[in-house]
């Protein structure tokens, strides 16, 4: 009975551990670069000149200075046309409901403090969709040794047996984003918290994002994946398997022993 | 520190530790007990179908995990083909079907076999349900976050490889969704459930067993109670 009860207290003591977790990690202060470069960067660019014609920027615009205008662009996201020192800029942000209240407070300032990382991003030349198709697949390596996108990333037709589903299907990224430039810059700094710590010592180069960029750009059809292909010839695998286990001669399943007996 | 350093950081290193302080004790000390102390002769014919398919198909996906730490370009170059990452993903699905087949098998073995429950350790329960969780979030996160043989290279490969050269990197493993977490994590609980129970029969084979002559166990009482399929005895030979 003790043996029983001092497992049963460890096993109750990991328990508790995991499930107190996730409540406690949230009391943190978050630090506002962290969730600019999350939830921001990868349109209004790390160096916060955002994209011409697509993504305003975030230095030198009059609208920054107002804490209240920031925080509802940020809840509630922007569309339509808008002119920030005499030019316009027309591509959809989303609401960010991920970010908390504290989430919200701490990137504002980081805004308003306006350092951004300086700006030594080259412009992007032109791209090759065939090469960025390649790139996507991982067909060809990256060269600073960054994984292929369609690891975690579904896109166009290259989503076969329900496609890679860790991170979100990318078929309209350039339609979402305003065009190929926009693909290509944004990814200096890659949009999400999963991909920062990976390429951070992994950059794309300009060519391969320019690259990459086209080949977003080019995508016109995607497959709607009907039947979970995974799932069925997982079950017929595993099915296969257990049928193999029928070869087994029954007498050599169950006991040794009762054949050494009967021979002996 | 954080929850994700507390995870992530702490808990592998002093789960590495004790794994191999407990595993070195125990078999300098108590090597008779590094065993998982079969119960074969119990009970065989369900024993089969939970034993093979746990075993055959657990060990092939522990192995391609640590193929993919110690050989992660491997995997790279061979998931740069969709049909060979396709192929790949199917099998390791298929193997892990299986073995959940076997470990299910076991289980109901275990609890429903009254000469099996006597002999069973509370460990032996914790074991079980700790590989039932680890095979569970595994399927899950083959199906829910795919391709795993894929982004597992560059997600989690260089996180184990940061714990072994000292130079952790648990900001690779934070972002990422809870199931994917909380099955790494479980990794390190095996590791320190690892020298206190039957998992330690692992580090041990049977090599010895290719070369010895066979051994015929018999049965001290006079015979056993009869069974419907027993082949007849004497026939001749």
């Amino acid at each position: 009975m003790r043996r029983w009860l001092r497992t049963g207290f460890v096993v109750g003591a990991i328990a508790m551990a995991w499930f107190s977790a996730p409540a406690s990690s949230a009391q943190e202060t978050p630090d506002g670069r962290e969730v600019y470069l999350a939830s921001c960067a990868a349109c209004h660019q790390g160096t916060g000149v955002g994209v011409p014609g697509s993504f305003p920027p975030l230095v030198d615009n009059p609208n920054v200075a107002d804490a209240e205008y920031i925080r509802d662009v940020i809840l509630n996201g922007k569309s339509g046309p808008i002119d920030v020192n005499g030019v316009t800029y027309d591509a959809e942000m989303p609401a960010q409901p991920q970010l908390s209240d504290a989430e919200i407070d701490a990137v504002i300032s980081y805004i308003q403090a306006g350092v951004f990382i300086p700006a030594d991003t080259v412009p992007v030349g032109e791209g090759g969709a065939a090469v960025g198709e390649k790139l996507f697949l991982g067909r060809t390596g990256l060269e600073n040794g960054g994984p292929a996108c369609h690891a975690c990333h579904s896109a166009g037709t290259h989503s076969d047996l329900g496609g890679p589903t860790l991170g979100p299907d990318l078929t309209d990224l350039a339609l979402r984003y305003g065009g190929s430039d926009a693909v290509a810059a944004a990814l200096a700094n890659p949009p999400s918290a999963t991909m920062q710590p990976i390429f951070a010592d992994k950059p794309l180069t300009d060519q391969e994002r320019a690259d990459l960029g086209a080949y977003f750009g080019s995508i016109r059809t995607y497959t709607d994946v009907q039947v979970d292909l995974l799932w069925i010839l997982g079950l017929a695998g595993a099915a296969i398997l257990l049928g193999v286990m029928f070869v087994f001669p029954k007498r050599n399943r169950i006991n040794y022993l009762r054949q050494l007996r009967s021979r002996s | 520190m954080n929850w994700n350093m507390l995870l992530f950081v702490v808990f592998p290193y002093v789960a590495i530790v004790v794994a191999i302080v407990g595993t070195v004790y125990r078999l300098v000390r108590r090597p008779f007990t590094v065993s998982s102390l079969s119960s074969q002769l119990l009970e065989g014919r369900q024993l089969f179908w939970g034993s093979v398919p746990f075993h055959w198909g657990l060990v092939l996906i522990l192995l391609a995990h640590f193929l993919a730490l110690i050989l992660p370009g491997l995997f790279n170059v061979w998931n740069r083909s969709p049909i060979r990452l396709y192929a790949l993903e199917i099998t390791g699905l298929a193997l892990a079907l299986w073995a959940l087949f076997g470990l299910g098998m076991l289980i109901y073995r275990r609890v429903s076999v009254s000469k099996i429950r006597a002999v069973t350790t509370p460990m032996d329960l914790v074991v079980l349900g700790l590989v039932l969780l680890q095979v569970i979030t595994g399927i899950l996160i083959a199906t829910v976050y795919r391709f795993g043989s894929y982004w597992g290279t560059d997600v989690f490969v260089p996180y184990v490889q940061s714990l072994f050269i000292l130079q952790p990197r648990p900001e690779l493993v934070a972002p990422l969704p809870f199931i994917l977490q909380f099955h790494a994590s479980l990794f390190f609980v095996f590791l320190v459930v690892f020298p206190f129970s039957r998992l330690v029969h692992m580090i041990t084979l049977p090599l010895r067993y290719l070369t010895r002559p066979f051994q015929l166990v018999k049965w001290v009482r006079r015979d056993r109670p009869a069974e419907p399929e027993r082949e007849p005895v004497g026939v001749g030979r």
